[in-house]
Order: structure tokens, then C-alpha cells, then sequence
């Protein structure tokens, strides 16, 4: 191996929050050489982000070094002053925020922002500036670069602002690149096209980047080299291909199993128990002990080595420790606890069915002082699905393309501008006052943050009993507070948990929360908007195996909103493609996954990061993005982006074509001659 | 002594609730409320725990419920006995308060004219008619100040003497109100109540005790003062008119609390009503209540207050008959001018509750509970009004010392509470011209603005904490960290 470019060791890192100091890096090792990309992978709250804030000095507040040493080209950057620690930033090492909304100054345009850093760096002003600032944009392929240098942030998508992020990081010409969960702002075409761009620089300029994610799929496809981080320690470190043939430490292995995929339909996912834990305790065994699975006496009482495999690999557990002598036959622990028995159900033998029927949700755009309207955002524009009794429709779509708007004007917390929802044969859209309040208890939704979806001031019990109260279910306090126990039971927490508040939770226990909340009134539908997206993969698998055991034990019917195609093909019974309002292509999950039909089905299913190099399809590259709902595009909404467009695209929607049983597509190309 | 007296007065006399002293009780009340609904709610405890562990609030929060513990002696209102106001000789056929009863030797002791503080001779001279039938110019001594004293030159040493006096019973008094405090922290934490007693005061423990010892101290040593030195001397001078400076600015405390809680209180409904109702219903309703408050903001608030007053002075006088007492008068005088000064302050704030409810209403949980079928009150009463009660706090203690302020300008101008109600506005108004006097008469505007300076610093002290404790942005930072 060639000389590292930059060399960690033994990085340890604290922060000051009142209370004992969290150690948020603690003993971090590892080293990038040229041209190399180093991932390193983990949940949230390892200490990711901080060993990259403490890469270039960079610490918040109350953060401060403790031991270690950074080296750069064989300079130490934590011996070097201020002054030039400022030469190293940007010009050296830069630096990829995951939230480019956040990143970007939104008073100044871009050009201005990309051209400080060439003029703070390179010393460049001018034309020659303006020149290298356009070959810059055009690099990370920002289409018509002149006059995109002249706008503001806001005029930007997040994919656009992503690129100039990575324009301005470039702009240095660094030798190391840290891109911070660079895509998981971003949606799965536009990280595809992040990602692609990353892999493109790095080869044509030779720079190291360390890559920070959560994503297992990401890592499959940019790294060289991974290092997971578990409580602030890098527990294993090895090559992409043995990481991801034959990943070693307990944790690694679970990560990979608690993945979401088509191999594992029907069957409960693999969790990790608990949450990783605080920084700030006094850690005597190894950290990962108490949620490991393969665990024994030692684990508990002695920390393991960090050993070194050989071929580069390095582990830290005692399973892999020669030195080790009493590892137990098979170590292990009981599997997962199986949910409690759940409440009786009411009425399930009359499972209901869901039917949209050409569905429009339209905001009007108002201007002047009189509110004129001059246009339409046509956010549902002829929406029409069916969610089957007892099962789950996928209804998947890039951000923007309308499925929250539709899913929240199926549940009637949007009004509908037009169409026709039908629930057990009601008219949805036409209830008012008791009706409507009748429908509240069969339908349900479940939201994306549960940070935001429960009210900060009301307990737990509280929060779940709303509805209870609401509807006049139960006729005292205390027969409402035992169903409260009986639910929060049933999502598997402990009933103590009703007198806390939403703060003191994760996020999975919160979603958890949420979903005892929608349970109370005892839906039979319920509308479940990227429910894990904001959860950790080892949570997100927890949160999966309770939707599906619910669905099991109460008959649910679930309406999934997602982007994640992963957990659509773990999950999903049917799915429905929409694509900028309408749905493009409606099938069974089998038919839809295996032979997709329409173009841009084909594209999102190509652009999903694959963890398993053998089922990687061919990359279909789709370029541009979503057009604007207030201004579709003429004929079929998706022409401008299709790699396959004819003339007839740009002239008329495509109708529903069949393309087998209980499959439809919308594409010109399927309808016969 | 004299306070136990009085109050055994008031509850033997005719007692009379005016009507500021009525809204003063019902606040009361509400807190009262509010610190049960406190104790049951735990986010809520955390934030005030929060503000407990602040010294320098705490030293205010001493500070001001001194102010406040006068301002509610003085607005126990009663017509005192017959016999009672035969002892006293001076007593008007008025509605007197235990404040007064209580300060009885200082409110009677009326000078001739001004005197320097802690004097025993006037400011000016007299002309007096000697015994021998020459008019001659001299300085005479007080009638009052310092009568006891029969060699002038003692009054140094008297001044001292009775200023140790006065320390003593108040450190006595700090640790007998220590010692079953510490004793009640001792049982609670099971600790010994050797422990709690000592090791607190060095410094343990979250509640800053040792700070709030030593604010008691100093404000008990200052009460200590005013009790032993009060009688005897005029410890502020006396005023134009003889009347002892110390005893208005006492009176002044319960204008200034008044003023400062009753506005608020009255602007509170108006406040919360229109801005959550607007930025939860929008439409029709936000711009109704939006176009009111630009209105009422583009005309100038002196201007409103002044002609509303003006209207009301006049009708007053229209309706004199109406009116039993002089003290009735002033204090409906001074409801109105509350109301005037809620009228033009509530759309700060209702603007503020407008903003939060509008960012509020598109929160997840507030979708949450409609999907569940909550009804719009429910909705506004569960998960609307616990989100912007921590701003109305905010509001409502940072309001208090502007208003505070605002009486004190609206009396020196005129406009304020009537001229015959004792005030610091209308102290810092008559010391106007004071101050142009050779020698200057300094001391009544020094001991109005020195009451009101401690009041107002230690309401922005305490405010500045609520602040701190409650606003989630506040802690922000710390807690992204964190994560």
C-alpha cells in the first residue's frame, strides 16, 4: 500500500455537555491513502460526524481533543496554529455537509459563494475566476453553468445545491474530500447521480474521499475500504468486497441482516435490541455487549482487542481473538421477544377495501394584493389506486411527485380539489361534521418524524388516549388508561413508559408511540408516510417486523409511502409508481420488481444503491429533474427524462395499458400498434 | 409589631375591596392555579426548576416579592373604626390600608416644608417672631426628625446606633427562616438535617440557597432600617409640603405592581383569543383580526392613551356623584388607565402567537390529532395553547418592567394616574421643578427612581431567566450537539 495521505491514530475526542463528558471519539485509528475512498459506516449517534468535524479542527462548542494525532501528509494538524489550520481547510482538506438546504448562504448567488473559495485558495479574481467557476459547475454537472452561477440557493433543487457543495469543496482542489452523509438528503435518482459524480471526480483527479453514511447500500457502491463505527470505536475495518461477502463483527452482521429485502419477504427481520449507548458511561467490556447477541461472560468484563486479520482486516470482538480460550459453542441469546397478544378486534371478518378514482388535490398560486390566481401546483393530478383488504399497497415516488399530499387528502387532512375516494363503499370525500369524525377511527396515518409528530407537552398516555377521547372510545379515565397499557404492550413497550414524556425516547420507541396512537381507534386502514425514513437501519428493521405482525394479527390495510424500494420489496403486496401527480405503473410487487414496464419504474429500480454486487442491475442514468407540478410537461408528464421517448410522448398522456394480471403501465410504448 | 396591629385592624374594620384591590385578588387566584397546574405538569416543573437554579433570578424573585408583599398590604383596604380614628386625631373619613396603619408614625409626621434626608433641620428658614417681638431668619428644627434628640451633634452617632439595631434582628431573622427550610430540604433528600443546614449554604445542591440568604439579608436589613429609623427621622427628606418621601415611595410600589400585572392580565385574553385564533383559522378571521392590530399599531400609543384618557376624565367629572370617596375615584382611574394601556400593548404579542400558531398548526402532531378526530377547541386547548403558553410567559414578565416604565412617563406628562394618588411618575412630576431650586431638591426624584430601578432590574433579571428556561430555541444548540 502506498503512503497514507492522511493517517489517524488513536483520535480520542470529548464533549462538555454538563454531566460527565460524552466520549464521542474514542480511540478512532484508520488511514486513506490517494485516490482511495474510505467509508465509514454506523448508526447515528457513533460518533460518525464528529471524527469528521475533528478531521479539520472543527469541533462545536464544549468539544475538545483529548489524545491523539492527525496526520496529513505527514503534518500533525492538531500541532499546527489557527492560521494554518485555515491553509489546510478547504484548500486541503473539504469538507460536504449532509443538508445542503442549511450549507449554502441564500443571500448570496452561487457564483459568488464558489468563486470566494477559488479567489480565498487559488488566489484567483476576475475573469479568470468567473471562467473557472463555470468549468467548475459544468464539472459536477450543473447543466447551462453561465447562468446558473448567477442565481440564489432557493432557485436550486437539493440535488443542484448538492453538486454546487461539492463544486465549492472542489474548487481547492483538495487532496482529501469529507463528504458527510453527502445523499441522504437526497432522493434515490439524485443520489445516484451524487454518487456517480463522486466516483467520476475521484478518478479523474486521484483524491481520497472519506465517506460518512448509514446507508449499506452507498457503501457497496463507493468504497474502497470500511470502517464501522460502533460507540465512538471503529470495531471492524476491511476491504469492500470481504466487508460485504463476509462481514465479522456481531454488529456488522446484524446491520447487513436487519436489511429490508425481497430474500427476506414474510419472515420478521433481524434487529438489534436497544439503542447504542450513551457516550458518557464508563465503558469496562466490550461496548456492543449489551446488545449483542453472541455475547458471553467475558464480553462484559474484559475490552476486546482491535485484531489485526491480516489482508487488512481488522476486528475488534473476542470472537475473532485467538487469545480468547472460553467462547462458548454457538454463544447466543434467546431471538427476538415475540409481541404480547393484542387486543380483540373488532369486525375484521368484513375486511374494507380502498378505491381512489382519478384523485386532484390543486393549490392555487396567488399573487398581488387581490390574491389573483395565476396557476395551479397540480400536486394529485388524476390519482387512481386500490388498496386490496388486509394487504399493502407500496406507493412509491421521488420527492415532489405528490404521494404525502395524496396520502394526507385520502385521509382528509388536505381537501381534495376532485375525484372520488371510496372506503367500504363510503364516499369519503363527501362526509362532514359526525361522518367524517366516524371516519377518522378506519382510517389512520402515520408520519415521517416522529421527533414532530407528538405533541412535547403531553405524556405518553396522553398522547395515545387522544383519540380514544376524541371518538368516545372507553368510558372512564382509568378503562382508557388500561387500553393504553394494553397498546403500548402491543407495539412492545412497557405500559411504565405512559407516564413519560416523548423527549425522554428513541426514535424507533417514539415511532413505536406513534403507531400505539393510530392503533387506539382501531383503524382498519392505515396511511403510513416513510414511516423509517427518518430511523436507523437496525430500527427501521424493528419498526418493519411490528407493521407486518400487526397486519398478521389485526387484518390491517397499509397505504406505504415511501422511496425506499428496499423496504417496498420486503413489504409491499402490490405497488403503485406516481410520477409528478399520477400513478405510472400499478402492479403486484412480484410483476413490478421482476419485469418493471414503464421507463421510469425501470430507472428508480436501477438508481436504489444494491448492497449484493450480483443482483446490481444495469444503471439506467436519469437525467434532469422532476419538472414542476405548477407546469407539467406537454403529453406524457415523464418525456423530457425518458432514455426511450418517441414524438407521440410529447403529444398525448399515455393511456392505462394492461400489461398483465392486475398489472398496468402508462407508457406509449406498451400499447399496441 | 405595628404591622400585626394593623392588620388585626383591618380584620376588625369595615372592610372595603376596591376594585383594583378585586383584580389583584383574582390574580392572586390565578397563580395560584397556575402553580397547581405546574406541580402536575413535568415538562413545565423541568423549565421552572430551571429558573429556580438561576442565582441571580432568585435574588430578584426575593426583591420582587417584597415589592409585591407591599403592594398587597397596601391594598387591603378597610374604613377604620370609629374609636380608631379618634386615637389617631388626623384621620380622614377615608378608606385607609394596612400599609397605612402600618407606616402610621412616618405617613403622619408632616414637616413644615423640605428637609434633607436623615435632617433635623428644615432646608429653608423661617422667619419667626422672637420673644422679644424681632422677626429674625433662622433654621428651625423639624418638628419630627430627629425630636428626640436634644444635642444636635448626637445625631451621628443616634443614626448608627440604630442602623446596628436594625442589622441584628434581620440576620436573626434569615436564619430562622433558614432553619426550617433546611430542615423541610433535609426530610425531602434524606439527608441529615446537619448536613442540609451547613453544606447547602457552601454551595451544594441545585436551588442557589446561599443567594437568596443573603438577597433576604440585605432587603431585612434595609426593612430593619426603615422600621427603626423611620419614626424618628425622615430617612428620604421630606417633600414640598412636609410629607415624608420614604412613605410615598412605599405607596408608589403597589401604583407600579399594579399597573404592571393588571395590564397584562387584561391585554392576556385579548392576546391569546385573536392571535391563535388567526393563525389557526386563517382566512377571514386572520385578516379581520390582522387588519385590527395594524390599525390600532400605525396610531401612536401616547397619542390613543392621552385622548382616552381625556374622554375619561371628563366623564368622571360629569359623574362625580357616582364616586363615594376620593380613593374610589383615583383607583377607577387607575383600572382605566390599565385598560388604556392593555388596549395598545396586546398586539406585540398577538402577533407573536399569530406566527407560532400559524408554524404550530402544520406541525405533525396537530394533523395527528385532527386524523384522530379532535374538534377544533380540542385541537386549540391540547396541542395548540401548552406550544405558546411558554411566549405568553415570556411576554408577560418582560411587559412588566416596560409598563412599569410607561406609568412613570404617562404621570410625568400628565396623562397617568391621578395627580393625588401617590405614584413615582407623579413623584419624578413634582420633582420636576425641584430641581431647579437653589439648593437642589434632589431627594425626592433619587428615591423614586432608585425604588423603580430595583424593580425594574429585578423584573428584567427574573425575565431575562423565564426567557432562558422556556424558549426551546434557546437550548437549541446544545442539544443538535448532542445528537
Amino acid at each position: 500500500m502506498a503512503v497514507p495521505l492522511l493517517t489517524v491514530s488513536d483520535l480520542r475526542v470529548h464533549l462538555d455537555t454538563g454531566g460527565p463528558p460524552a466520549r464521542v471519539v474514542d480511540g478512532v485509528s484508520f488511514a486513506i491513502s490517494a485516490g482511495e475512498t474510505f467509508v465509514l459506516l454506523g448508526e447515528s449517534g457513533c460518533g460518525k460526524s464528529m471524527t469528521a468535524l475533528a478531521l479539520l479542527r472543527l469541533l462545536p462548542p464544549g468539544g475538545r481533543y483529548v489524545s491523539g494525532s492527525i496526520s496529513l501528509n505527514g503534518t500533525d494538524l492538531l500541532r499546527i496554529p489557527e492560521q494554518a489550520m485555515r491553509e489546510v481547510r478547504g484548500r486541503r482538506v473539504a469538507m460536504v455537509f449532509q443538508e445542503p438546504q442549511t450549507a449554502l448562504n441564500p443571500v448570496l448567488t452561487v457564483g459568488v459563494q464558489v468563486g470566494e473559495v477559488l479567489t480565498r485558495h487559488r488566489g484567483l479574481r476576475g475573469a479568470a475566476r468567473r471562467d473557472r467557476v463555470v468549468e467548475l459547475l459544468n464539472g459536477v454537472g450543473i447543466a447551462d453553468p453561465q447562468r446558473r452561477a448567477e442565481e440564489y440557493p432557493h432557485q436550486l433543487s437539493g440535488g443542484m445545491k448538492q453538486r454546487v457543495m461539492i463544486a465549492m469543496a472542489l474548487a481547492g482542489e483538495p487532496d482529501l474530500l469529507v463528504a458527510d452523509e453527502p445523499t441522504t438528503a437526497l432522493d434515490v435518482t439524485m443520489q445516484a447521480q451524487v454518487l456517480q459524480l463522486l466516483r467520476e471526480i475521484k478518478q479523474r483527479t486521484g483524491m481520497a474521499i472519506l465517506l460518512i453514511t448509514h446507508d449499506l447500500g452507498v457503501v457497496a457502491e463507493m468504497a474502497d475500504r470500511i470502517g464501522v463505527m460502533y460507540a465512538g470505536q471503529i470495531v471492524e475495518e476491511a476491504g469492500r468486497i470481504g466487508f460485504i461477502d463476509a462481514p465479522l463483527h456481531p454488529y456488522s452482521r446484524k446491520l447487513f441482516e436487519s436489511l429490508p429485502d425481497d430474500g427476506r419477504r414474510g419472515a420478521p427481520l433481524a434487529v438489534i435490541e436497544g439503542v447504542v449507548p450513551p457516550l458518557s458511561t464508563e465503558f469496562r467490556g466490550c461496548r456492543f455487549e449489551s446488545r449483542c447477541e453472541r455475547r458471553w461472560e467475558t464480553c462484559a468484563l474484559v475490552p476486546p482487542k482491535w485484531i489485526d486479520l491480516g489482508a487488512g482486516r481488522y476486528v475488534r470482538c473476542h470472537l475473532h481473538d485467538i487469545a480468547v480460550h472460553d467462547v462458548p459453542e454457538g454463544a447466543a441469546r434467546a431471538g427476538p421477544a415475540q409481541p404480547v397478544a393484542g387486543l380483540p378486534w373488532r369486525g375484521s371478518e368484513v375486511a374494507a377495501t380502498l378505491t381512489v378514482r382519478d384523485l386532484k388535490v390543486h393549490f392555487p398560486i396567488e399573487r398581488g394584493i387581490f390574491r389573483r390566481t395565476v396557476g395551479h401546483v397540480y400536486a394529485v393530478d388524476g390519482l387512481t389506486l386500490t388498496v386490496p383488504p388486509a394487504s399493502t399497497l407500496a406507493l412509491v415516488g421521488e420527492s415532489g411527485c405528490g404521494k404525502t399530499t395524496a396520502g394526507k387528502a385520502i385521509a382528509r387532512l388536505l381537501d381534495a380539489t376532485g375525484g372520488e375516494v371510496r372506503f367500504d363503499g363510503t364516499d369519503v370525500l363527501a362526509l362532514r361534521g359526525n361522518g367524517l369524525r366516524r371516519l377518522r377511527r378506519e382510517i389512520q396515518f402515520i408520519f415521517q418524524d416522529p421527533y414532530a409528530s407528538m405533541n412535547p407537552r403531553m405524556s405518553v398516555a396522553d398522547i395515545v388516549a387522544e383519540g380514544m377521547v376524541s371518538q368516545g372510545i372507553g368510558r372512564t379515565a382509568a378503562e382508557r388508561l388500561q387500553r393504553v397499557d394494553s397498546l403500548l404492550m402491543q407495539v412492545g413497550l412497557d405500559p411504565e413508559a405512559r407516564s413519560r414524556y416523548p423527549h425522554e425516547f428513541s426514535g424507533g420507541q417514539r415511532q413505536r408511540i406513534c403507531i400505539a396512537r393510530a392503533l387506539a381507534v382501531q383503524p382498519r386502514l392505515v396511511i403510513c408516510d416513510e414511516p423509517t425514513s427518518a430511523l436507523d437501519v437496525s430500527v427501521q428493521a424493528q419498526i418493519l417486523n411490528l407493521l407486518q405482525s400487526l397486519q398478521r394479527e389485526l387484518g390491517l390495510s397499509y397505504l406505504f409511502i415511501t422511496h425506499n424500494l428496499a423496504v417496498v420489496r420486503y413489504l409491499a403486496h402490490e405497488v403503485a409508481v406516481m410520477y409528478l401527480g399520477r400513478i405510472v405503473e400499478h402492479g403486484p410487487i412480484g410483476a413490478v420488481m421482476a419485469q418493471p414496464r414503464h421507463p421510469y419504474t425501470r430507472a428508480l429500480l436501477s438508481a436504489a444503491p444494491q448492497v449484493d454486487p450480483e443482483t446490481r442491475r444495469e444503471r439506467i442514468r436519469l437525467e434532469g429533474e422532476l419538472p414542476s407540478p405548477s407546469a407539467p410537461p406537454a403529453g406524457c408528464h415523464f418525456h423530457p427524462r425518458c432514455p426511450v421517448a418517441v414524438p407521440r410522448c410529447r403529444e398525448q398522456y399515455p393511456a392505462a395499458v394492461s400489461v398483465g394480471p392486475g398489472h398496468m403501465a402508462r407508457c406509449h410504448l406498451l400499447a399496441a400498434p | 409589631m405595628r404591622l400585626w396591629l394593623a392588620l388585626q385592624q383591618w380584620w376588625r374594620g369595615d372592610a372595603v375591596l376596591l376594585w383594583t384591590d378585586a383584580l389583584l385578588l383574582l390574580l392572586l387566584m390565578a397563580l395560584g392555579a397556575a402553580y397547581l397546574y405546574v406541580r402536575r405538569d413535568e415538562p413545565l416543573r423541568r423549565c421552572w426548576r430551571r429558573v429556580l437554579a438561576n442565582a441571580p433570578a432568585m435574588a430578584s424573585a426575593v426583591v420582587l416579592s417584597v415589592y409585591v408583599l407591599i403592594a398587597l398590604l397596601d391594598s387591603l383596604h378597610f374604613r377604620p373604626l370609629q374609636a380608631a380614628a379618634e386615637d389617631g386625631g388626623r384621620y380622614e373619613a377615608g378608606v385607609l390600608s394596612v400599609l397605612d396603619v402600618a407606616l402610621a408614625p412616618v405617613r403622619t409626621h408632616t414637616e413644615r416644608s423640605y428637609s434633607r434626608p436623615m435632617d433635623i433641620w428644615a432646608l429653608e428658614m423661617t422667619t419667626v417672631t422672637g420673644p422679644d417681638g424681632l422677626s429674625r431668619q433662622e433654621y428651625q428644627r423639624l418638628q419630627y426628625g430627629g425630636s428626640h434628640l436634644v444635642d444636635p451633634a448626637q445625631r451621628g452617632a443616634d443614626l448608627l446606633a440604630a442602623s446596628a439595631r436594625a442589622l441584628g434582628p434581620a440576620a436573626v431573622t434569615v436564619l430562622l427562616t433558614w432553619a426550617p427550610i433546611s430542615w423541610l430540604l433535609a426530610r425531602r433528600r434524606g439527608l441529615s438535617w446537619r448536613t442540609v443546614a451547613f453544606g447547602v449554604p457552601a454551595g451544594s445542591g441545585a436551588v442557589p440557597w446561599r443567594t437568596i440568604m443573603v438577597a433576604l439579608f440585605v432587603l431585612l436589613s434595609l426593612v430593619g432600617l426603615c422600621a427603626e429609623l423611620g419614626p424618628r427621622y425622615h430617612l428620604l427628606g421630606t417633600d414640598k409640603v412636609g410629607n415624608d418621601v420614604l412613605f410615598q415611595s412605599l405607596k408608589g410600589v403597589r401604583t407600579s405592581v399594579i399597573i404592571g400585572t393588571l395590564t397584562t392580565l387584561l391585554t392576556l385574553p385579548l392576546a391569546i383569543v385573536f392571535g391563535v385564533a388567526a393563525g389557526y383559522f386563517r382566512g377571514t378571521v386572520d385578516d379581520a383580526v390582522q387588519y385590527l392590530y395594524t390599525t390600532l399599531d400605525s396610531i401612536p400609543d401616547v397619542l390613543l392613551i392621552a385622548a382616552m384618557v381625556l374622554v375619561m376624565q371628563a366623564y368622571m367629572a360629569g359623574h362625580a356623584e357616582s364616586f363615594s370617596s376620593v380613593q374610589q375615584r383615583a383607583d377607577l382611574r387607575l383600572v382605566l388607565l390599565c385598560a388604556v394601556l392593555g388596549i395598545t400593548r396586546w398586539t406585540g404579542l398577538c402577533r407573536l402567537l399569530r406566527g407560532e400558531t400559524l408554524k404550530l398548526r402544520e406541525h405533525d402532531y396537530v394533523q395527528a390529532a385532527q386524523a384522530l378526530g379532535a374538534g377544533h377547541l380540542r385541537i386549540l386547548g391540547r396541542q395548540i395553547l401548552p406550544n405558546v403558553m411558554h411566549l405568553v410567559l415570556i411576554t408577560l414578565v418582560m411587559q412588566f418592567s416596560g409598563l412599569v416604565l410607561a406609568e412613570a412617563v404617562l404621570s410625568y406628562i400628565g396623562i397617568g394616574v391621578d395627580p393625588g394618588m401617590h405614584s413615582w411618575g407623579n413623584m419624578i412630576n413634582g420633582a420636576r421643578l425641584e430641581l431647579a431650586r437653589e439648593p437642589a431638591v434632589w431627594w425626592s426624584l433619587a428615591a423614586a427612581l432608585a425604588f423603580m430601578l430595583l424593580l425594574v432590574l429585578a423584573a428584567n433579571l427574573f425575565a431575562d431567566a423565564v426567557r432562558d428556561a422556556f424558549d426551546p430555541r434557546a437550548k437549541r444548540g446544545l442539544e443538535g450537539v448532542a445528537r
